[in-house]
């Protein structure tokens, strides 16, 4: 399957400040990928270069199969994008904010009661689409604001800091809805500096540091070479280290009574090996499985990587 | 239907508007009416006259506020990544954004034409229209410009009122002054017919030049052949009035050059002042020559250089062609040399921008500029010729009429001076 999104040798700069350092990197489709990265990395210069609001002073963008730099009107009927920085039409109503972004974006009269309708049913919003936007609060503007971006259903939806204002409930629902969108074939591009909030969602990492990319992987792979697991006893084990320090093929990196730690040393077939000689050696294993590190560890150990020189 | 002109009907013309406007408009005329004794039509054509100026001014200040208010409000980029194309978020916002201007004037338009005894009364009222179009597309590309240089504060009426003072006013007052006819291009024509054809002419214009510079920001790629085409149109305008009916093809042809000299030089300032021309422009600019990518060097320099280069054929060609083949006329004898001297200052005066904008924290470089214009071309020169230093003041503002050859000599040197000092200071801030 063709990526969703190819960037190649993006440089961009702003007077006295490089804020794309010949990026390059591809966006799988049908992914959830974060892009992460601390202030001023370049997150929100690059997803407007790929939403085709700035143009790159070199390098090529393709999304959804069209060149961003060539036909930017074309490729805004297929992608959709939320601006860290956004603002709505406060004297429309939601359903006129709807239906104006979706006229805007291609969709036929004919379906735009129909997209109005849907949109609304997904972000929660039926019961006020009859209400002026002035008259929402924060969170409910926040999802009008991402409603029209997705009314026309884009193969690529991309959103700056799409959770910022909303509660922890409105959030959650946000999640939900991404992983549908997903599911449904969207492609999501998503930055944010609520790792927690990505790490429910996202399935692909993009690091961003300084103008560069440091790190594009998928994510929930286990930590490093499939080397860390952790196992469960069904009772406490007087002794526990010293027990798994005669089972060959793994080192304790931390042990408690009923719960351990350890480094396992080789592939899938060698955590088995290792989990049978814990049987044979009479300890009461409950469980056994590699560790998997979320979206913060990965991306703390990509930047320790970095800062030693290590990362790229 | 035109989602933008859509969404602005929406804004801008409820129910309770399309009814009151006709309501209270047919208030006004009755009042007017009542209170003529013999003849309503006359005073009544008057008011519907002045109530649709009225409009044509709301209708400007409304096009004028119709980007830089979205940018203020942070919908603007919503806009840029919707998929409408140029030329509909063109009309959609000319249309739209003062539509209970333009159904208010069509009213009066309506009345007027009506009301109205004068046998001219249809080319006068075509001729309102014409210059509400034109007022209303100055005042859009007024908006975009000032959305561009982020100037979202300044007031939109303040643009109409600029745009009102500096370009219709003086042109209106010269072609209005009397009744006799107009000589142009050494024909004789009628004053309403040609006010007419020129306000629409730079109407369509204005309009073709509002989509232009929406292009530009929603990101289409366009060459700047409309830019030239608009230039050579402009020359062959004002040419036209220095044109007499017995002149000899010579004649014609020299006061063309001039006239194109004269535009493309003067439209150098404001397209300096108004486009992006600081250090990423010329970076830009630069790659696609390195990368001999002509292509995309056409369709992202800004139009300065363009006006530049015209200045520079037109100069070349009133040097070579005019003069001594052209008679006694002092203006011929003079544009032998003076066109040297005056286009070394105009690129000196670009020089004395880019030096300002291509400082690493590059702030009010316009202002910076347009002070340093003032002092050169005024102030000093002034002072210094007040103090009887005509000679030094001679070395400020060169006298290009009076000494051509000596005064390309001291425009060549600052041009130079400047140039080096700007170059210096790429190279400093940005040469890496």
């Amino acid at each position: 399957m063709s990526p969703a999104i190819e960037a190649s040798h993006l440089l961009f700069e702003y007077p006295g400040v490089r804020a794309l350092d010949d990026v390059s990197f591809t966006v799988a489709a049908r992914s959830v990928t974060a892009l992460v990265g601390p202030n001023g990395a370049g997150k929100t210069t690059l997803l407007r270069c790929l939403a085709g609001l700035e143009q790159p002073l070199l390098g090529q963008i393709e999304v959804a199969g069209v060149d961003v730099l060539d036909e930017p009107r074309a490729v805004h009927r297929k992608i959709g994008f939320l601006s860290d920085f956004y603002g709505l039409y406060d004297a429309l109503t939601v359903r006129q904010c709807f239906a104006h972004a979706a006229a805007a974006h291609g969709v036929r009269d004919s379906a735009l009661d129909e997209a109005v309708a849907r949109t609304a049913q997904r972000l929660d919003l039926a019961d006020l689409v009859a209400r002026r936007t002035a008259e929402l609060s924060r969170g409910q503007r926040q999802r009008v604001a991402i409603g029209q971006a997705l009314i026309h259903d884009p193969q690529v939806l991309m959103l700056d800091e799409p959770a910022s204002g909303l509660d922890p409930e409105a959030r959650h629902s946000l999640a939900l809805l991404f992983t549908r969108l997903s599911g449904e074939g969207m492609t999501l591009l998503v930055s944010s500096h609520i790792l927690a909030e990505l790490d429910e969602y996202s399935t692909h990492m993009l690091v961003m540091r300084e103008g560069r990319i440091i790190e594009s992987k998928p994510l929930g792979g286990p930590v490093v070479g499939n080397r860390q697991v952790r196992i469960g006893f069904a009772r406490p084990v007087a002794e526990l280290s010293s027990a798994l320090a005669g089972v060959a093929g793994l080192k304790v990196i931390q042990a408690a009574e009923s719960d351990a730690l350890v480094e396992v040393a080789g592939d899938a077939q060698a955590q088995g090996e290792v989990l049978r000689a814990l049987v044979l050696a009479g300890l009461p294993v409950s469980a056994f499985s590699p560790e998997r590190e979320n979206l913060h560890q990965s991306y703390l150990r990509t930047v320790a990587r970095d800062e030693t020189g290590g990362a790229r | 239907m035109n989602p933008e002109l859509r969404r602005n009907l929406w804004l801008e013309l409820s129910l309770h508007r399309a009814l009151a406007a006709p309501v209270g408009l047919g208030l006004i005329f009755l009042l007017v009416y009542k209170l003529s004794e013999t003849d309503p039509g006359g005073p009544i054509s008057i008011t519907a006259a002045t109530l649709f100026v009225a409009f044509a001014l709301w209708a400007g200040v409304q096009a004028g506020d119709s980007v830089h208010s979205e940018v203020r409000a942070r919908t603007w980029d919503g806009q840029r990544m919707s998929a409408i194309e140029p030329w509909a978020m063109t009309w959609g916002k000319l249309a739209g954004t003062p539509a209970f201007a333009w159904y208010g004037a069509a009213l009066c338009f309506i009345v007027y034409l009506i009301a109205s005894p004068e046998p001219t009364a249809p080319r006068i009222a075509l001729f309102m229209l014409a210059g509400m179009c034109l007022l209303a597309a100055m005042a859009l590309i007024g908006s975009i410009v000032a959305a561009r240089k982020a100037l979202a504060r300044t007031s939109s009426s303040a643009w109409v009122l600029g745009i009102v003072l500096v370009f219709v006013g003086p042109w209106m007052s010269v072609l209005s002054a009397s009744d006799a006819d107009i000589g142009w291009w050494g024909r004789s024509w009628g004053r309403i017919d040609f006010l007419l054809a020129s306000t629409a002419l730079f109407a369509a214009w204005g309009v073709l030049g509002a989509h232009r510079l929406m292009c530009q920001e929603l990101r289409v790629r366009t060459a700047p052949w409309a830019w030239v085409a608009f230039l050579l149109f402009a020359s062959a305008y004002i040419a036209g009035f220095g044109i007499r009916f017995h002149d000899t093809f010579g004649q014609g042809r020299s006061v063309l050059l001039i006239a194109g000299l004269i535009v493309s030089m003067a439209s150098i300032y404001p397209l300096l002042f108004s486009e992006a021309s600081g250090a990423m422009a010329v970076r830009r600019m630069l790659l696609r020559v390195a990368a001999k990518d002509w292509r995309r060097l056409l369709q992202e320099t800004p139009l300065w250089p363009v006006s530049l280069a015209l200045a520079f054929v037109f100069c070349a060609l009133t040097v070579l062609l005019v003069g001594p083949r052209t008679g006694d006329n002092d203006l011929f004898r003079a544009a032998v040399l003076a066109p040297i001297p005056l286009f070394l200052l105009a690129t000196r005066d670009v020089a004395i921008y880019l030096f300002f904008a291509l400082a690493r924290q590059a702030r009010r470089a316009e202002a910076a500029t347009i002070i340093y214009l003032l002092l050169l071309y005024w102030l000093v020169p002034m002072l210094l010729g007040v103090a009887g230093a005509k000679g030094v003041a001679d070395l400020v503002l060169p006298p290009f009429w009076e000494r051509p050859g000596f005064a390309a000599i001291v425009a060549a040197v600052q041009a130079a001076a400047v140039v080096g000092a700007t170059l210096w200071r790429w190279r400093k801030n940005y040469g890496s």
